[in-house]
């Protein structure tokens, strides 16, 4: 090798090995990927459609799975699956371990709000962040949210990066609910019908009858709020678990009870055809499968007039005004095309299974039926302290006394060290 | 640069070198060397040892027979120099006369272990054993010339102490999981891989994408051709692998590929044909195996009245190597198995060229490139209620209605391509200096689809998915070193940089609900998606090391490695990670006996790291839709700006004997693995807002262990030689800490800890079981031992068998719980009887907690699952010479078979069984769920050399 050639080498070497060494200065090391964008990029008054679509996906992200679990802890469907907390629900057991995901997802949802209010606030003139329905939008996102939390859970608990919050009942989730539907009130004008359902629903929660037909009676018959899926990024997992798979099954319930089979309720028979498996996916329960969500993209309903007129119903049947009952139940038939139910003789007391044959029971199988796959059941159970809960039995075994609300989940208790998993649990058979 | 443009402009740089291949020239005046080469304790002939003519690029081979053929030697003295990998290099010199032969036989060393061994992973350049100051494992192709290889992850089966292979189900094509010293990171199964380098380039270290209906995945590992391994080079803790800084926590291993040389070409052809089968499957009660053996009462079970079928097998391999001043080593190979249950099946084909030149004095560039392609047909399996084993197992709670051939009908294909092309430059300016840099391109291209036709029992509109995914990953890897004798002391001085640059880009389409039957693309379907991934990641560092010798007998190295990386933190910085390590051979003093050959006592503490995740340090947020498929974002990773590697510092201490006369040989290591600034989610009560929890540097993991590997060659004599060989690792490790709110449940427990149910009232007659969660052991074997021993009949009749055990762990038995519950489970029918029956008082909590299709839970059915398997058994034949015909110069016959015989307690239907790969978290992967158990293999080769 010449003296040339060792130089021009050397050169090259030690250029190579510096230009390494320089790297750890400059961009390469910078991570790319087109898919993710920065938080500092959102700062755009022009993105402020994708945030709060983004909170509306979030909400919808919990909302199929409350409907899912709901309806097998509860007496809408009887869970025919594999899953394990498939094997806990169906007994009537909400397992403090198999209950995490609905409370994460839901107080995501909360914060979500109060993140995004916070930055479209920092992007629009005053006058225009007080006309911006899609702040409006985000406040009865945020009200639907609490009132999930408390129609599901026997208690709630607020908090934020700073300070863990304590243990605190049901109820607080209402009136939070309450203040947010409020907000909604005061900004735009383009969701205020949903804040009013959404308001109608938190006040019936909350016992506070008048406030709740109050708002209820601003809500038309035919208006339906959603939470909304798609087959690319947020599929609907009722169509998945039912017809996909076969997690649950109507077999035993009172919508598989219906003969005529009710139009708020269908489902499909599977032994006599039509479906991938007569069985459900533990193999021994008999699959009959839900017909109302038909598709991985169908919405579910989270606020409606539907919804509205049965809350007047309640309040004219707690009034003791067997009359105005009857009126709006069957305001909510005509919406499906049911014949009208002529006035029940009394009041009369719930039962299970249900005998349709005076005004409570009726105003149970109604919303049963009308809110049947929707998340909504667990709540009416608890509050009414439903005889179904008393061992009520579908397909398998229940437990004694069955769970009517969902504790504070062990990935909640198991951090905050304001309490303990069995104070988190207590008011269910996981305490 | 897109990754098609890369791989054409490696293709163009490894064609370019290809053309510069010359012939060599041929001398005048010389003579002809001849002789054989055999190993100094068995007498058996060495093939592939190199035979140089000292200061001269003259060279050539050994054949099978040990023979080698040097023309055109010079005439004179000259100095023959034999050197294999894994012998001591051996020097004899001959005198050479014009036109005569002249015969040097010669007899190396085969030492287990050999001070003068050169190794290179983990050091700053190469270096002899007897300077390195921590273990280091060495698999040789004698090794594997011994045992039966399906896979290149069987190479390293059983191998090495702490190396432990998991096999993540019996179905073709499905891969291994591998792991090195037990687990020291909270990070899962995915964050405990070692690093894969092969000749110098860094490749991917994990698994294809799963394979989602057939619930398996191919491994990267296997893509390597096994027959083309000269050597294996294993590097197992933080004490050794802090050279390769942020990411080699988990070890390192080096696969080394042959190379070429010794003149004229030498062409070796092999040929092998066998079979695998499975036996039955299942409780042995079940004289059906589970509807497996025997399927009869299906109506759509195959003619042969069962589901499993004998898989061929078949491989060709052809390889030549030659040349002198330019070796080169060309091999292709192609091999077809057919799985057990049809269709499955894969072929593989691959082609590699080899080769080094020096283009001008003291400059010797080595270069290798690879290609490989593996078509893999799997069946819809594992928890699917759309595959094959689920339904037939689950007899008919199923979801086929007793027509399980209807599963069949979803057809799973991949074919992964991968391409490895790596440049290896030296140049040694001076005496005492070397530069060496590698480049290296890791190139993988990866097609997996799915389709469910028209008319498929479970989705009657049919449904196709096809998943697109490339990898690129760029190795630059700089060292050098200078040696300079300073007061008496040789001194090494070495510094180095490398730079790593991984892409992955991958597209997935999905299309459901075709208009009718026929082959179909995804845009035929009425709905459709896709989804694209696109990452890109870098890391680069440097290092400095100082090694010091004192009388070639006492080694002491210090280094430091500074890293940087994409995904630190931006408050975080620079990574920096010691080492020091001493090595001191006490046998080389006068002192020591004689019977005692060689004693080295060696003692390493270093660190090494794992770096966060992709955007641990910053807030980023995710496109999605929402609103009937409006555009949205929606929290991708709340970001923290601190975030830093883990590391995990490691002390290991050991020795390394030989003694009389090479007869026996021992290695022992004791280790000691902290993990700190464990990466870990910090989990904070939802209720503040959000679910996501930030990466944080908090854990810590203690892990610890030891391992010894010993050899004993008992008998050696001309007609007769019996060997012994073993090797043991135990390793336990332990959640320290997991920050502010470790869960004191997790304390203490191993990292792989699993928990469920377990009965606390076991003894109550007739009483259902109550349960509780308790732990119930760690997911990943603590134990393991392989024993090998070898016995050779008139130097050619040679018996290899190896066996291997690993414990200490538990696995869950999914398969046999989820039957139960569907009252299928021959072994639990008495108890499955009674309780359908409404009668149970004959039976304990405890039995009911197995066998009662009301009560039977995961916990109780995750049970100790210890077993020792025969892994390998080989007889081979190395035909006399005089046999063979003209132009033949060796035909060796082999007769191998793997996995033969196992033993367990364990009550599922394999204790290897798993039907979630490599799964990202230890539960999963710990699971037995529909799957095919392990196959035994036969196979029969022919290998010839000509």
């Amino acid at each position: 090798m010449t003296m040339n050639q060792r130089r021009m080498l050397r050169r090259g070497v030690w250029t190579l090995g510096l230009a390494v060494l320089a790297a750890g200065c400059g961009d390469i090391f910078d991570i790319e990927n087109p898919g993710e964008i920065l938080d500092a990029d959102l700062n755009d008054p022009d993105l402020i459609n994708v945030l709060i679509t983004g909170l509306s996906s979030d909400v919808s992200d919990f909302v199929d799975n409350v409907a899912f679990d709901v309806a097998r802890l509860s007496d809408e469907m009887a869970g025919s699956g594999s899953y394990a907390d498939t094997g806990y629900f169906r007994t009537g057991w909400a397992e403090q371990g198999e209950v995490n995901g609905n409370w994460d997802q839901a107080h995501e949802a909360i914060w979500m709000t109060e993140l995004h209010v916070g930055r479209i606030e920092g992007l629009l003139e005053a006058s225009e962040f007080q006309a911006s329905d899609q702040v409006s939008r985000a406040y009865v996102f945020k009200g639907v949210a609490h009132r999930t939390l408390g129609e599901t859970y026997c208690q709630v608990v607020y908090s934020n990066a700073e300070e863990y919050g304590p243990l605190q009942p049901r109820g607080v989730a209402f009136d939070s609910a309450v203040v947010a539907f409020t907000q909604a009130l005061s900004f735009g004008s383009e969701h205020h019908t949903a804040a009013r359902a959404g308001l109608a629903s938190a006040y019936a929660a909350k016992g506070d009858w008048a406030q709740a037909v109050s708002n209820a009676q601003q809500v038309p018959d035919d208006f339906e709020w959603y939470a909304y899926y798609d087959i690319n990024d947020n599929a609907n997992i009722l169509y998945d678990e039912t017809h996909d798979r076969a997690e649950m099954s109507a077999i035993n319930t009172l919508a598989g009870s219906m003969s005529p089979q009710d139009p708020r309720a269908p489902f499909t028979k599977c032994e006599e055809g039509g479906c991938s498996t007569t069985n459900g996916a533990d193999g021994v329960t008999t699959m009959w499968r839900q017909e109302k969500v038909l598709d991985e993209d169908d919405e579910i309903i989270i606020l409606s007039g539907k919804e509205a007129r049965l809350i007047e119903a309640e309040a004219a049947l707690v009034a003791g005004n067997l009359g105005e009952f009857t009126t709006q139940i069957n305001r909510v038939r005509a919406l499906y095309g049911l014949d009208p139910i002529a006035e029940p003789a009394s009041a009369g007391s719930l039962e299970f299974p249900n005998a349709w044959d005076d005004a409570w029971s009726i105003l149970d199988g109604e919303r049963h039926l009308t809110l049947w796959l929707e998340g909504r059941r667990l709540w009416d159970l608890d509050r009414w302290d439903h005889p179904f809960l008393d061992g009520g039995q579908i397909v398998w075994e229940p437990e004694v006394r069955r769970d009517s609300c969902m504790p504070v989940p062990d990935g909640e208790c198991s951090v905050n060290p304001n309490f303990t998993c069995s104070e988190a649990a207590a008011g269910t058979n996981s305490g | 640069m897109p990754p098609q443009s890369l791989v054409r402009a490696g293709l163009a740089l490894a064609l370019g070198c290809l053309l510069s291949l010359v012939p060599s020239d041929v001398a005048a005046q010389t003579g002809t060397v001849t002789g054989r080469v055999t190993a100094s304790t068995t007498g058996a002939p060495l093939d592939g040892v190199v035979v140089t003519v000292q200061g001269s690029s003259l060279q050539t081979f050994t054949n099978q027979q040990g023979r080698f053929l040097l023309t055109n030697a010079p005439v004179g003295t000259i100095t023959l120099e034999a050197t294999r990998l894994g012998y001591s290099p051996f020097t004899l010199e001959v005198t050479v006369t014009a036109g005569e032969t002249v015969v040097a036989d010669m007899e190396m060393s085969d030492l287990a272990i050999s001070m003068d061994e050169l190794v290179v992973t983990g050091t700053a350049g190469s270096a002899r054993r007897k300077e390195i100051g921590n273990s280091i494992g060495v698999i040789s192709s004698d090794d594997l010339d011994a045992i039966a290889v399906t896979s290149a992850t069987d190479v390293l089966q059983g191998q090495a102490p702490g190396l432990v292979i998991r096999q993540t189900g019996g179905a073709v094509g499905n891969g291994s999981e591998i792991m090195l010293r037990g687990v020291n990171t909270l990070g899962g199964p995915n964050s405990n891989r070692p690093l894969i380098y092969v000749d110098g380039v860094r490749i991917e270290n994990g698994s294809h994408q799963e394979a989602d209906e057939a619930s398996a995945q191919a491994t990267v590992f296997d893509d390597i051709d096994a027959n083309s391994i000269e050597r294996v080079e294993v590097i197992k803790g933080a004490a050794a692998t802090t050279l390769y800084g942020t990411e080699a926590a988990a070890g390192v291993i080096q696969i080394f590929t042959k190379g070429g040389g010794g003149g004229a070409p030498q062409w070796t052809a092999s040929i092998s044909q066998g079979f695998s089968e499975v036996g039955h499957v299942g409780p042995d009660e079940d004289p059906t195996g589970l509807q497996v053996n025997d399927c009869s009462a299906d109506a759509t079970c195959p003619a042969s009245g069962t589901w499993l079928q004998r898989g061929y097998l078949q491989e060709y391999d052809l390889s030549v190597r030659g040349g002198e001043s330019v070796p080169w080593y060309f091999a292709a190979s192609f091999s077809d198995q057919e799985g057990n249950i049809s269709p499955q099946g894969a072929n593989s084909a691959s082609v590699r060229a080899n080769f080094r030149f020096e283009p001008i004095d003291n400059v010797s560039i080595r270069a290798s490139n690879v290609f490989s392609r593996r078509n893999i047909t799997f069946i819809p399996d594992g928890n699917n209620a759309e595959g094959l084993l689920l339904n037939v197992i689950r007899n008919t709670n199923d979801y086929t209605n007793g027509r399980d051939a209807l599963t069949l009908d979803m057809e799973l294909k991949q074919q992964i391509d991968h391409f490895i092309s790596g440049l290896n430059i030296t140049w040694t300016p001076t005496a005492g200096m070397s530069h060496r840099l590698n480049l290296g391109l890791d190139y993988i291209s990866n097609e997996y689809t799915e389709e469910r036709p028209w008319g498929f029992f479970y989705v009657p509109d049919g449904a196709r998915e096809s998943d697109l995914a490339n990898d690129r990953n760029i190795t630059v890897d700089y060292a050098g070193s200078y040696q300079k004798d300073l007061f008496g002391l040789a001194t090494t001085t070495s510094w180095g940089a490398q730079y790593y640059d991984e892409f992955s880009w991958g597209l997935n389409g999905f299309g459901e609900e075709f208009a009718g039957p026929g082959d179909k693309l995804i845009d035929s379907a009425v709905e459709t998606s896709v989804e694209e991934d696109w990452l890109r990641v870098a890391s680069g560092g440097f290092f400095l090391q100082e090694q010091i010798g004192w009388n070639d007998r006492l080694f002491v190295t210090l280094g430091g490695r500074w890293d940087g990386f994409s995904t630190f933190g931006e408050n975080f910085g620079i990574a920096f990670y010691p080492k020091i390590s001493a090595a001191y051979t006490i046998s080389d003093h006068n002192f020591w006996p004689e019977w005692w050959d060689t004693m080295k006592l060696r003692g390493a503490i270093g660190q090494s790291g794992r770096a966060p995740s992709p955007f641990a340090s910053k807030r980023t947020w995710s496109s999605t839709s929402g609103d009937d498929r409006q555009a949205a974002v929606i929290l991708a990773e709340l970001g923290n700006e601190e975030v830093g590697p883990e590391r995990t510092r490691e002390f290991e201490a050991g020795f390394e004997a030989l003694l009389f006369s090479g007869r026996f040989s021992l290695d022992f290591t004791w280790y000691d693995q902290s993990t700190f600034d464990a990466l870990l989610r910090l989990p904070r009560p939802s209720s503040i807002g959000t679910e996501q929890a930030i990466l944080t540097n908090l854990g810590e993991v203690a892990n610890n262990g030891y391992e010894f590997e010993a050899t004993f060659n008992a008998i050696s004599t001309e007609n007769f030689a019996w060997s012994l060989g073993g090797n043991y690792w135990h390793g336990e490790n332990e959640i320290v800490s997991l920050g502010p709110v470790t869960d004191e449940r997790l304390k203490n427990r191993p990292v792989d800890a699993q928990f469920g149910d377990v009965v606390t009232n076991p003894d109550a007659m007739g009483e259902r079981p109550d349960f509780e969660e308790g732990y119930l052991g760690p997911a990943r074997p603590t134990t393991t031992w392989a024993l090998n021993t070898r016995t050779t009949f008139f130097q050619r009749l040679t018996v290899d068998l190896m066996g291997e055990f690993q414990g200490g762990h538990v696995r869950q038995a999914g398969t046999a719980r989820q039957n139960v519950r569907r009252s299928y489970w021959a072994p639990c029918q008495d108890v499955i009887d009674a309780v359908n029956g409404g009668d149970f008082s004959g039976y304990t909590a405890s039995e009911l907690a197995l066998c009662s299709p009301r009560d039977a839970s995961y916990g109780p059915w995750t049970q100790a699952a210890d077993f020792f398997r025969l892994r390998s058994v080989s007889l081979g034949y190395r035909v006399p010479e005089e046999w063979l015909p003209a132009g033949t110069s060796g035909l060796t016959l082999r007769l191998q078979g793997r996995n033969l015989w196992h033993t367990t307690d364990w009550p599922g239907i394999d204790p290897e069984g798993n039907s979630y790969g490599t799964a990202a978290n230890w539960y999963w992967s710990t699971r037995e769920y529909y799957n095919l158990p392990t196959p035994r293999v036969f196979t029969f080769s022919a290998t010839v050399n000509f």
